[in-house]
């Protein structure tokens, strides 16, 4: 996916809830990128050049630890906020 | 809606009025803003291309690119000491440590079994080496070097952030610098051989990390030079 790509899937993901400034989106890339958790290569779309990124080895198994680590986080959330109390 | 040529050089200048100096950065935010545009454009037939530029960068916050360009710059000085450090500690795993072994054992040899001086002329050379090297770097960050000799003008105009922080360690040479002032000049011309183990091992041991740290700074930066050449051709041709 290219940088614009991944600004317009998130809003549509969220239904325009989330949006991914240029500003955060970039140098989070530029940092995964920098951590070989995402690989790059470029193509020529006529006009321009783009940058696409993707996942590497290392960048999928991090994705894969950071969902478990989102599930439990959100687990543990829910067993805070579902507590009633006993008086 | 597809932006034309002219005006996708048009952003090219502009990302550079905005102080993004490097091509391989503009690449990645041209397409943004191309994209951007195009999507505003489509949207409202009456919109301008300069107008549309205007909203598109104002979505980027008062810093502008700012922010891009200096954690960029972060993240590959970040990127490269770390590719340095790892291709270091890989000459100690297997198995390249047989080889970083008998490197070592070569030059005790020469310092306990040949002469201390032949090991002052190596470290000498060494020295020189890593400042060529440094050299060799600086040239190619300049756009100096690694272009081919048709269309240089046109191509050294493309400066690339990837190669701002080639790794040079600069460490050796500090190093070279102290042991030189200090020792140098007595291995070399004071005509007594008789040194001391100790100083032989440390003698020896500056040798080892100065082909270690040159060695591995060398191929750390081809290989960010060769990723260059993959990625940005053009900027080379």
């Amino acid at each position: 996916m290219y940088g614009y790509e991944i600004t317009k899937k998130v809003m549509e993901l969220s239904d325009g809830k989330m949006v991914l400034t240029e500003g955060a989106l970039y140098p989070s890339l530029h940092k995964m990128e920098a951590d070989g958790l995402l690989e790059v290569k470029m193509e020529n779309i006529g006009n321009r050049n783009r940058k696409y990124y993707s996942l590497t080895k290392q960048g999928k198994k991090e994705t894969s630890n950071k969902l478990k680590e989102i599930a439990a986080f959100i687990e543990q959330m829910q067993q805070i906020l579902n507590l009633k109390p006993s008086l | 809606m597809t932006l034309s040529k002219e005006q996708i050089e048009q952003l090219f200048t502009f990302t550079k009025k905005k102080f993004v100096h490097w091509y391989d950065l503009q690449v990645e935010l041209v397409d943004h803003l191309a994209n951007k545009i195009e999507a505003e454009m489509e949207g409202d037939a009456g919109l301008t291309f300069e107008r549309a530029l205007s909203n598109v960068y104002a979505s980027f916050g008062i810093f502008g690119f700012a922010k891009i360009v200096s954690e960029r710059q972060e993240a590959l000085r970040k990127a490269n000491n770390k590719l340095l450090l790892k291709e270091i500690v890989e000459q100690f795993t297997w198995p390249n440590l047989v080889r970083s072994l008998a490197v070592l054992a070569a030059i005790f040899t020469i310092a306990f079994e040949v002469n201390i001086k032949t090991v002052a002329v190596l470290t000498l050379a060494i020295y020189f080496l890593d400042i060529a090297f440094i050299g060799r770097n600086s040239l190619i960050k300049f756009r100096l070097l690694t272009l081919k000799k048709s269309k240089t003008k046109t191509a050294r105009k493309k400066n690339l952030l990837i190669l701002q922080n080639l790794p040079a360690f600069s460490f050796a040479g500090i190093i070279y610098l102290q042991f030189m002032l200090m020792r140098y000049f007595k291995v070399l011309f004071v005509d007594n051989e008789n040194f001391s183990a100790g100083f032989k091992i440390y003698f020896s041991i500056l040798l080892f990390l100065g082909i270690l740290i040159n060695g591995s700074a060398k191929k750390v930066s081809q290989g960010i030079l060769n990723k260059a050449k993959q990625l940005y051709p053009e900027a080379f041709a």
